[in-house]
């Protein structure tokens, strides 16, 4: 059998993020593969030392675009903890909304990336039409459809008017539909699912070994979600499902992420419905008390990690991210073992990278 | 400040588990149900110390590896999750720094450890394909995150 | 919505200090097809078909420029960026904004494109390929920087591993600001774009 070595990226048409392989091939099927980061590494952490909390809510939003609000939300949490200040219950809550109205829009749109790499371009047109719904939406609570720029050091700073709120819950009528729509259409797609049952396979116990978080873990049946694992408010007021399955290839993260699609959906409107009234923010000083502070968050694609040291001056000290693609990126050499050339796409769209978070 | 009333069942059973091989044990970091235990070791007790997580407790979870440079010395503190948060913490010499590798013990742990060496110079002995992780081709000049060095 | 420059021609004067050091190895030429130039010399030797010869060249010149403007294919690469733009350039291909419309087509190799899309600061990595991405694409060639990052170094500036904006690698041809650019703006970029290009 002939061998052939196949690069792929930084820049190429099977794959849509900034990352280098090297496809190692027996005939059609792939024995190894190598990976190279680091093309997108700007050396966010070390820039958020040579500047102050408050800047740093701006450069951390931008580690990754698609789920910028969780990343700035997540950083501010550690310095409301380092701080000693409670944000107030309105602002969580306009916190939590965002995260989920942004976890509707990247799920929708790792559809339509995984429909056009399977070449259901209908599929990919149709998932992100849906998805300007939530864009929508975001843009009329925040002013931005990527990047918000809502949270601030004790709160947020844009609120939900009383006919915005109405205007919200027809839209998430129409998304509920658009979705479930979608997700009868995926189910009941047979081209869809030859292309990905069976390919990309992890079991469980490999994902528990390579510490995988997020959708594939869940995918895989690891029983793992930050919002109920730890929860905080609103989390911890709302009722929802963690959906899991077993089979832990593509087709069961579809299912799943498509599923967690609906469920945010759900928790958007029971936010909207329970969102108490009060201020927004709280008053926070300038200046931040020497420590050290953890803050774990679900993101659209797992846990998100962030470590903030404090040494009492007005920059931290070490600001740590951990983004949840980094151990999925470590799984992809199993997962591409024995798949042949056509379906690597597949596998690498599965598991939903994001480069720009991986590579910070 | 080790407030020994918080520590919940978890953490209880961690730290009875390390007990021979810890330093300290506290609850110092700031997190969000209650402060989170960080367990200091010495550096050469850090692999006994993983081997006893996994094997005995059953922890998988490793979140990432921190590194820090505190000058003097450096640390590197490991967070893993069973149930809660908790932090494994070594303290390694500025220069020449030396850390044994738990990829056998947490094969999750690969791309961390490559991340550490590139970022800080802490060579990780016994990974199997130990390089920077992030950095580009031919970086030159100090580890990034190091405070010596070109920082102004 | 965000305002958008047009430069369209580059201010890439030979023998700069950027060009000789680390400026692209392609130096733009003239936005006409590349042989015009010497096919126009040998024509001026000829007196007596000279007229005919160049009214067809004209002719077929003008053809060439009015079928580049109504089919461009476009080429994305992010040399760094946080993906907050790349997907509103994808957002542009989709239903709502639908840029097809106005002939752009998204491409996945250099060889075939007209136009490069850049977004983010270029990394230190990520510099050598995009010049040889650039490279790689046939005369003539536009660049358009999107996003602020890529025209200035946006809060990028002064990370270690960031060289800066887009032209300092590549020799851009239209700067659209914002953080992330709106479709919209990116659309109206490309429009006067292809409006210059003729």
């Amino acid at each position: 059998m002939t061998k052939t070595v196949i690069p792929i990226g930084p820049q190429h048409p099977l794959l849509k993020e900034p990352l280098a392989f090297q496809i190692m091939l027996e005939g059609e099927r792939v024995t190894d593969s190598t990976m190279r980061m680091g093309y997108v590494h700007r050396g966010i952490e070390r820039l958020c030392q040579e500047r102050t909390f408050i800047q740093n809510i701006h450069l951390v939003e931008r580690v990754c675009g698609i789920c910028s609000h969780v990343h700035a939300m997540t950083y501010c949490r550690a310095v409301e903890l380092l701080l000693g200040i409670n944000v107030p219950p309105r602002a969580a809550y306009l916190r939590a909304l965002l995260c989920e109205l942004e976890r509707i829009h990247s799920h929708l749109l790792w559809l339509g990336v995984l429909a056009r790499n399977v070449g259901l371009d209908t599929i990919f047109m149709y998932a992100w039409r849906d998805r300007e719904v939530a864009l929508d939406i975001m843009e009329a609570l925040s002013g931005g459809r990527v990047s918000h720029a809502v949270n601030i050091i004790g709160g947020v700073r844009s609120d939900v008017t009383p006919e915005q709120r109405e205007e919200i819950l027809e839209q998430l009528t129409t998304l509920d539909r658009q979705v479930n729509w979608l997700l009868g259409v995926v189910e009941h797609e047979r081209s869809l699912q030859t292309r990905t049952k069976g390919v990309g396979l992890l079991s469980l116990q490999q994902v528990r070994r390579y510490c995988v978080v997020g959708p594939v873990a869940r995918a895989s049946g690891l029983d793992a979600d930050m919002r109920r694992d730890e929860p905080r408010t609103p989390y911890d007021r709302l009722s929802f499902n963690v959906p899991m399955h077993t089979a832990g290839d593509v087709w069961a993260r579809t299912l799943v992420r498509m599923q967690e699609t609906l469920i945010s959906v759900e928790l958007c409107r029971d936010i909207l419905k329970e969102m108490p009234e009060g201020p927004l923010a709280v008053r926070a000083p300038r200046r931040v008390p020497p420590g050290e502070a953890i803050s774990r968050s679900e993101a659209p694609r797992g846990e998100l990690f962030y470590y903030v040291r404090s040494d009492g001056s007005d920059t931290p000290a070490r600001v740590k991210i951990r983004t949840p693609t980094l151990p999925s990126l470590l799984t992809l050499p199993q997962q591409l073992k024995g798949v042949t050339m056509a379906d690597v796409s597949v596998v690498l769209s599965g598991v939903d990278l994001c480069i720009a978070c991986a590579d910070r | 400040m080790s407030d020994t009333s918080r520590l919940n069942a978890t953490y209880d059973r961690i730290v009875c588990a390390l007990a021979g091989l810890c330093l300290s044990a506290e609850t110092r970091i700031k997190s969000a149900p209650g402060d989170e235990l960080v367990i200091r070791l010495p550096v050469e007790n850090l692999r006994a110390a993983v081997a006893v997580l996994v094997n005995q407790l059953g922890v998988t979870h490793l979140t990432t590896i921190t590194g820090e440079d505190l000058t003097p010395e450096l640390t590197l503190k490991y967070h893993f999750w069973q149930e809660r948060g908790f932090t494994l913490e070594v303290e390694l010499p500025g220069e020449a720094p030396v850390v044994a590798t738990i990829v056998d013990l947490v094969p999750g742990a690969a791309l961390y450890e490559r991340e550490v060496y590139g970022m800080f110079g802490i060579a990780v002995e016994g990974h199997p394909d130990l390089q920077p992780l992030l950095l580009p081709d031919g970086w030159e000049g100090p580890p990034p995150l190091r405070k010596e060095g070109d920082r102004d | 919505m965000e305002q958008t420059r047009t430069y369209d021609r580059l201010p890439t004067p030979r023998g700069t200090k950027m060009q000789r050091e680390e400026g692209p190895k392609a130096c733009r030429k003239s936005l006409g097809p590349g042989a015009e130039g010497s096919s126009r010399q040998q024509i001026a030797g000829d007196s007596r078909t000279e007229p005919t010869k160049r009214r067809l060249q004209r002719y077929v010149d003008a053809v060439v420029r009015w079928a580049r403007r109504k089919s461009p294919w476009i080429l994305h690469y992010n040399s760094g960026g946080c993906n907050g733009c790349d997907i509103e350039i994808l957002a542009t291909l989709t239903p709502r904004y639908d840029v097809e419309r106005l002939g752009i087509l998204k491409e996945g190799s250099p060889r075939h494109a007209d136009i490069l899309l850049c977004t983010g600061p270029v990394t230190l990595q990520s510099r050598d390929r995009l010049r040889r991405i650039y490279e790689q694409m046939p005369e003539p060639k536009w660049v358009v920087s999107v996003g602020t990052c890529s025209c200035s170094g946006g809060v990028f500036k002064g990370a270690i591993n960031v060289v800066g904006s887009v032209d300092q690698v590549v020799p851009v041809d239209m700067y659209i600001p914002g953080c992330p650019c709106r479709p919209e703006a990116i659309i109206d970029g490309l429009a006067q774009l292809l409006r210059s290009i003729e």
